[in-house]
């Protein structure tokens, strides 16, 4: 069952970049849009339960690969029509618990308008500026 | 050849000739479809006049065309048979010849149209081969000659390109001559011990390393202290008939590409080798490995628009693909090299909500290229 969506525009989400994503210290927008396997959501770890170091280190000590954190707000997934809603993850196997993971949901997008939601998703990041490493 | 048996139409079609522009490249296509036409008109000559082996004083000259304007769409140069020229050298085969003519258009369009069947030999005339390896050389991908008021087989008007041309002239000989346009390494400047003739060597993506020939003063001058730079270069080159590079015919340009651009295209390219190295599972586990196709697609594109590398930022994409994205007059576009080599062109506006929607190309064309260019208002 789905949980309500998150209803604090201001709240910002986290999103990590993989290093393949990360050139020239600009993010890609293929990092801001679900990968096929993800079945059109694209996860994301909140502010107020977490931190953007505190974010990196579990999603790195959990075996995945982070060049960089960056944010976008409830409000402006919102602003393109993505509601986002809290999915904390429980242990298993060698995962961590991530209480703070959430998602964007994608599912009323077509593949090539994720593409163009992904650029503005990713300029209001860049704006934003790199929240982890600090700058 | 329209119906006043005097004018030919040649319609250049392709993103380099609408507006009717007719860049100068393609000019010396136009003396060449003249010389393929008389070499036809000589071997009709020759067979309606058995035994004759020479042809009559002035033949040569009384086949003069002139160009006498460029047709409205996409180019088309209309040539004109200038008869008083028959008139002057061939008073007395004036209506011959005309018909000879029109015989000879009509075994030109059959060979054109034909060109796809599959047979061995040619039956053009060596020289006649000779002009059609001048004819329509300067064509890239995608465009072609069509021959107004012609029909083909499959009832429609009768074209030449880039395949058939190759198909056309193979058949004759084992090679024949292509414009080739690109990038390359700066590998050697060489001059002959007599000071006559210079070479400077050249590594491509394409065709490998490459010999283009220039006076001995310009590489020393210009290429003798720049090893391992990069080179611009137009060139008129001999392919064989397995597109084998053989030599270069002819040399348009060549130069020396300034160097923040050369860094520009040294990060890209960098970045380029390092997503194709990636293997399958590149994003923790997901992700498929870049295919070859994407990263020829990549490549094509950076030489094709090398002012833009300054502005690319460059990723992977899961699906075996190759991404390109950069901001350009307020909008930030996106060029994605697909696993199969196709190219997807989208964007958005940086400082407002509008979209450019995805268009899709079968490769780093010439309609690509001219989309590409139209984004900034101006050749890129």
């Amino acid at each position: 069952m789905t949980s309500p969506p998150l209803d604090d525009p201001d709240e910002i989400l986290f999103r990590q970049i993989h290093p393949n994503f990360y050139d020239n210290n600009y993010p890609g927008s293929g990092q801001f849009v679900p990968s096929p396997k993800d079945e059109n959501k694209l996860s994301v770890d909140r502010s107020s339960v977490t931190t953007a170091a505190e974010s990196h280190a579990l999603f790195t000590e959990n075996g995945f690969q982070s060049a960089a954190v960056y944010g976008v707000t409830v409000g402006e997934f919102g602003s393109e029509r993505l509601p986002c809603h809290p999915d904390p993850l429980k242990a298993e196997g060698r995962l961590k618990a991530n209480p703070a993971h959430a998602y964007a949901d994608y599912s009323a997008f077509s593949r090539s308008q994720g593409k163009q939601i992904a650029k503005r998703l990713r300029n209001v990041a860049v704006k934003r500026g790199r929240l982890y490493p600090p700058t | 050849m329209t119906s006043d048996s005097q004018c030919f139409l040649l319609r250049y079609v392709g993103a380099r000739f609408e507006k009717h522009r007719l860049p100068l490249d393609v000019l010396p296509d136009l003396s060449a479809f003249r010389d393929l036409l008389v070499s036809y008109v000589k071997s009709e000559w020759r067979a309606t006049h058995e035994g004759r082996v020479r042809l009559p004083k002035g033949f040569e000259k009384s086949i003069a065309f002139d160009l006498a304007g460029i047709g409205d769409g996409c180019a088309i140069p209309k040539l004109v048979w200038d008869r008083d020229a028959t008139q002057l050298y061939l008073p007395e085969f004036k209506d011959e010849l005309e018909s000879l003519m029109e015989a000879s258009y009509s075994k030109l369009i059959q060979l054109v149209d034909g060109a796809a069947d599959v047979v061995t030999t040619n039956n053009l005339p060596p020289e006649g081969v000779r002009a059609l390896n001048r004819f329509g050389s300067g064509l890239l991908d995608d465009e072609r000659i069509e021959f107004l008021g012609s029909t083909g087989k499959d009832g429609n008007v009768v074209y030449i390109d880039s395949y058939r041309r190759k198909r056309l002239i193979t058949r004759g000989r084992d090679s024949y001559e292509t414009r080739f346009e690109d990038i390359g390494k700066l590998l050697g400047a060489e001059k002959d011990a007599d000071g006559i003739t210079g070479v400077i060597v050249v590594n491509t993506v394409q065709h490998g390393t490459i010999r283009i020939p220039m006076a001995p003063e310009r590489v020393k001058d210009e290429f003798g202290g720049s090893i391992d730079e990069d080179v611009q270069f137009r060139l008129m080159i001999e392919l064989d008939n397995k597109d084998i590079f053989k030599r270069v015919v002819d040399v348009f340009d060549v130069d020396l590409i300034d160097a923040a651009l050369v860094a520009n295209l040294e990060r890209c390219r960098a970045r380029i080798k390092s997503i194709a190295a990636l293997g399958d599972g590149w994003r923790d586990g997901d992700g498929l490995a870049v295919s070859e196709k994407a990263v020829v697609a990549a490549e094509r594109l950076l030489a094709a628009r090398p002012r833009l590398a300054g502005s690319y930022h460059i990723y992977p994409t899961d699906e075996g693909g190759i991404l390109f994205e950069f901001v350009l007059a307020g909008w930030d576009y996106a060029i994605e090299a697909k696993s199969h080599g196709a190219v997807e062109i989208y964007g958005v506006q940086m400082e407002g909500s509008a979209n450019l929607d995805s268009k899709e190309f079968a490769g780093v064309d010439a309609e690509a290229l001219k989309f590409l260019d139209s984004l900034a208002g101006d050749p890129l």
